[in-house]
């Protein structure tokens, strides 16, 4: 069975374009402390993905740093998704900024793959808003199989930046576009069975934007000298079997220009679909969401009982007036649960939030329905909630969805390290459906320079309160610009009107001088450790005024 | 399987109105060749009817540094109020025991608390739920949390009543939690210090109360070192169990990065 012709349409640094902002200024996109996306003026100041918070700030101390927001990110991807739903009505959502179209019907509609191709890029164009073409690069590829389309469609986006020199053999670049310095690169046609030949020039790093376990081989394959596809695809399978087990072999046939075969489940059982109805229809995104969470869980519990694992959901929608929008989500691997009603969630952020898209709901939704259109049997690629389906994190799990209803998603918090050098900073508490349950950031190994050594204070006071801390003779102690205290602290006075508690013992202090390239967020502060005759303190002074910032409790 | 089991849980049957088909069949026709079967079958029937559980399986482990205040671990149903000076540190520490064993903790009424802290205590924090709620929701989200978690951590920002406390602890006492109140008021705090926690939780009824002495700090001089180590003493008073207060001497935390830790076993090491 030959794999399905697919076209594919990437939009690179997707989190950043979905910002809007004007592409002068410089923005990077971080999740979990490292840059995910970056603009042109960002990366021209070295800002790329993968550095540390801090390290892109010193860089470029001007970067606007942005948390990941995916639900906007699904918003504005709806507008190009609605564009080429016009070419061709059925559209495989891998992820925002990544779209894929099966070649057969549309193709011959449209005269061609080239010309489809042609009709896609320009689609895409016209629905990105100005300062979103600057931003992103666009590369639209078609080719045996819809991993090797996304291969092919990375390629063409690094073909239009980097030297526009002879194309590898067995493309045919658009003719007149190649070679002009355009920020969307010219469409890569691969003819029919030359996908092996089309892949063996590019570099192995191409595999990264497969997912993370082909990320993680790359780095092998460079270390053993395989610098191009064909090197690797010119490897004995069976030695590549050995070596790198099932992964390593899928990919080697990849490359090989043979396409992972469909799903041995010749079609889904039809009694696995799942729908709710919504009386009144709803127009709010996190009523339909809450409602698709329990639906997915549902889903993924059928499914589950039969032993079978869903890799492309369908999600239906249907108005209060009559109409019907459906969408297709495809994930390389299993969907779990929440993978299920993220994708979901950011389908229904798409038609009912506040994009520019066009095909928005036309009213409140009144029903939703979850269609398993891909189906193999669970091979169990992807652990349950919180890194194994243990009863009572799912218990737990269960409970906090009651209370989200309840409180709202936002209310609902887990704690996250992050690391920081005030003792508030270390840990921040994040929304439980921000978190990626299954990766959870550990606790950094390296100690912050300028952090208080531990014990960390077991007491942060949220609204810190200004305290006075009085030395022998009655005065305010201060610390000079050299970090030296004026005085010992003897007294300290919680209240105006209170007595003063005796100071048994002190530390510090320990001056902070933070981003003092930034003249808005620059603070500078002494922090001191005091003991007193029933708990400990840290005190921080900051523009004169001593503040109770934690406890010792 | 005691000798006396079977015709209890034959009474038990026959007080059950047509539960089973052995209440069908009438006395006079009992023969003696089907009793064992019958038997047999009341065997397993009274295995299902009262399941027994051991006192150990309805504890939820605690650092051994807790065990002598804690005899056997956290037990289930049961509230436990901790207060007194170092309180925030002691939830931290008791909290330590079930998160790391796999139990699940909810935090409710917590704002003030330091994550950084509990994790150096060793509670697992990828098992800490924190649900910030408004007074007039709290019950119901409380009364969720008790039904699939194992501790429920209520913070001094939340003040409910006796009628809600005692909702809640039936409720706990049905579903196997333990309640654990961090007693604290904290507008009192800045007047009077830590005096109106004792006030505050005997609402409750506690059924192990964990008292925290006054802290001796070390590590700091007149402007040198920093704080290192806490040493206290831990009081528990309860209901069952507890004839006498129980204590212990504990480093709550410990010097050279121990989290907690017995005095007595860690007796003899200096502490600078």
């Amino acid at each position: 069975m030959a794999p399905v012709r697919t076209l594919a349409v990437r939009c690179t640094d997707w989190p950043v374009v979905a910002l809007g902002r004007p592409p002068d200024v410089a923005v990077a996109v971080v999740f979990a402390n490292r840059v995910v996306s970056a603009n042109p003026a960002a990366r021209a100041d070295g800002v790329v993905p993968g550095l540390r918070r801090r390290e892109a700030q010193s860089r470029c101390p001007s970067v606007e740093l942005h948390e990941r927001d995916e639900s906007q990110e699904a918003r504005e991807f709806e507008a190009v998704l609605a564009a080429l739903e016009d070419l061709a009505p059925r559209l495989e959502v891998v992820e925002s900024g990544l779209c894929l179209v099966p070649t057969l019907g549309p193709s011959r509609y449209h005269g061609g793959d080239r010309s489809l191709a042609e009709k896609a890029s320009h689609a895409v164009r016209s629905a990105l808003a100005p300062s979103m073409i600057t931003t992103t690069r666009i590369g639209i590829g078609i080719a045996d199989g819809p991993r090797a389309a996304t291969l092919v469609a990375t390629e063409a986006v690094r073909s239009s930046t980097g030297s526009p020199g002879s194309g590898p053999p067995g493309a045919s670049g658009m003719s007149g576009v190649s070679g002009s310095p355009c920020t969307s690169g010219a469409p890569i046609v691969v003819g029919s069975g030359a996908t092996a030949a089309f892949l063996s020039s590019l570099p192995v790093r191409v595999l990264e934007t497969l997912g993370r376990e082909p990320a993680d081989m790359v780095d092998v394959l460079r270390r053993l000298g395989l610098r191009t596809l064909g090197r690797f695809a010119a490897l004995e399978a069976s030695d590549v079997l050995a070596r790198f087990g099932a992964q390593g072999a899928d990919l080697h046939r990849l490359v090989n220009g043979a396409e992972r075969l469909p799903p041995q489940v010749s079609s889904p059982p039809v009694d696995l679909r799942c729908s709710t109805a919504f009386d009144p229809p709803v127009e709010q995104v996190d009523r339909a969401a809450f409602s698709a969470k329990a639906l997915a869980d549902e889903l993924h519990s059928a499914l589950g009982a039969r032993g079978l694992a869903c890799t492309r959901v369908l999600v239906v929608a249907e108005t209060e007036v009559g109409d019907r929008i459906e969408r297709l989500w495809r994930a390389d691997g299993a969907l779990s649960a929440s993978a299920i009603s993220q994708r979901v969630r950011w389908q229904l952020e798409g038609w009912l939030g506040t994009g520019r898209s066009r095909s928005r709901c036309t009213g409140g939704i009144s029903r939703l329905e979850l269609v398993p259109d891909e189906v193999r049997p669970d091979t169990g690629l992807q652990l349950g909630f919180w890194g194994g389906a243990s009863e009572a994190g799912e218990r737990a799990l269960r409970a906090l969805a009651r209370v989200q209803a309840l409180v709202g998603a936002e209310a609902v918090l887990v704690p996250e390290w992050q690391g920081g050098r005030a003792p508030g900073e270390q840990y921040r508490l994040v929304p439980l459906d921000a978190v990626d349950l299954h990766a959870r950031s550990e606790r950094g190994p390296a100690p912050w320079p300028g952090a208080l050594p531990s014990p960390s204070p077991s007491m942060l006071w949220s609204r810190p309160r200004q305290v006075e801390v009085l030395d022998s003779e009655g005065r305010a102690v201060a610390v000079g610009g050299r970090g030296l205290i004026s005085s010992p602290p003897v007294h300290v006075r919680f209240a105006p009107e209170a007595s003063p508690a005796s100071v048994r013992a002190w530390a510090g202090p320990w001056c902070v001088d933070e981003r003092w390239w930034d003249a808005l967020a620059h603070r500078r502060r002494a922090r001191v450790q005091v003991v007193l005759d029933d708990a400990a303190h840290l005190l921080t002074l900051e523009d004169g005024r001593w503040w109770l910032e934690a406890t010792y409790d | 399987m005691v000798a006396g089991e079977p015709a209890r849980a034959l009474r038990s049957v026959d007080a059950v109105p047509g539960s089973t088909d052995c209440s069908s069949v009438p006395s006079s026709d009992r023969s003696t060749d089907d009793r064992p079967e019958r038997l047999a079958r009341l065997r397993a029937l009274a295995g299902d009817l009262s399941p027994l559980t051991l006192a150990q399986d309805r504890c939820l482990p605690v650092l051994s540094a807790l065990e002598s205040v804690l005899p056997g671990g956290l037990q289930r149903g049961t509230t436990v109020v901790v207060d007194g000076p170092g309180a925030t540190a002691l939830v931290h520490a008791v909290l330590a025991g079930p998160t790391t064993a796999g139990s699940w903790a909810a935090c409710v009424g917590v704002a003030s608390m330091g994550w950084a802290a509990a994790a150096e205590m060793g509670v697992a924090l990828e098992r800490v739920a924190v649900v910030r709620s408004d007074e007039r929701r709290a019950p119901q989200v409380l009364a969720a949390l008790v039904d699939a978690f194992d501790v429920v951590v209520i913070g001094d920002e939340h003040r409910p009543d006796r009628s809600e406390i005692r909702r809640l602890q039936s409720r706990a006492r049905e579903r196997g939690a333990v309640l654990l109140r961090l007693a604290r008021s904290v507008p009192d705090f800045w007047a009077s210090g830590y005096r109106d926690r004792e006030q505050d939780g005997d609402g409750w009824g506690a059924d192990v109360r964990l008292k925290c002495g006054p802290p001796t700090w070390s590590g700091t001089g007149q402007g040198w070192g920093h704080l290192t180590a806490r040493r206290t003493t831990v009081t528990a008073r309860g209901r069952r169990g507890f004839d006498r207060p129980h204590r212990v001497d504990l480093w709550l935390p410990g010097p050279d990065g121990v989290a907690i830790a017995d005095v007595v076993t860690i007796a003899g090491r200096r502490v600078g």
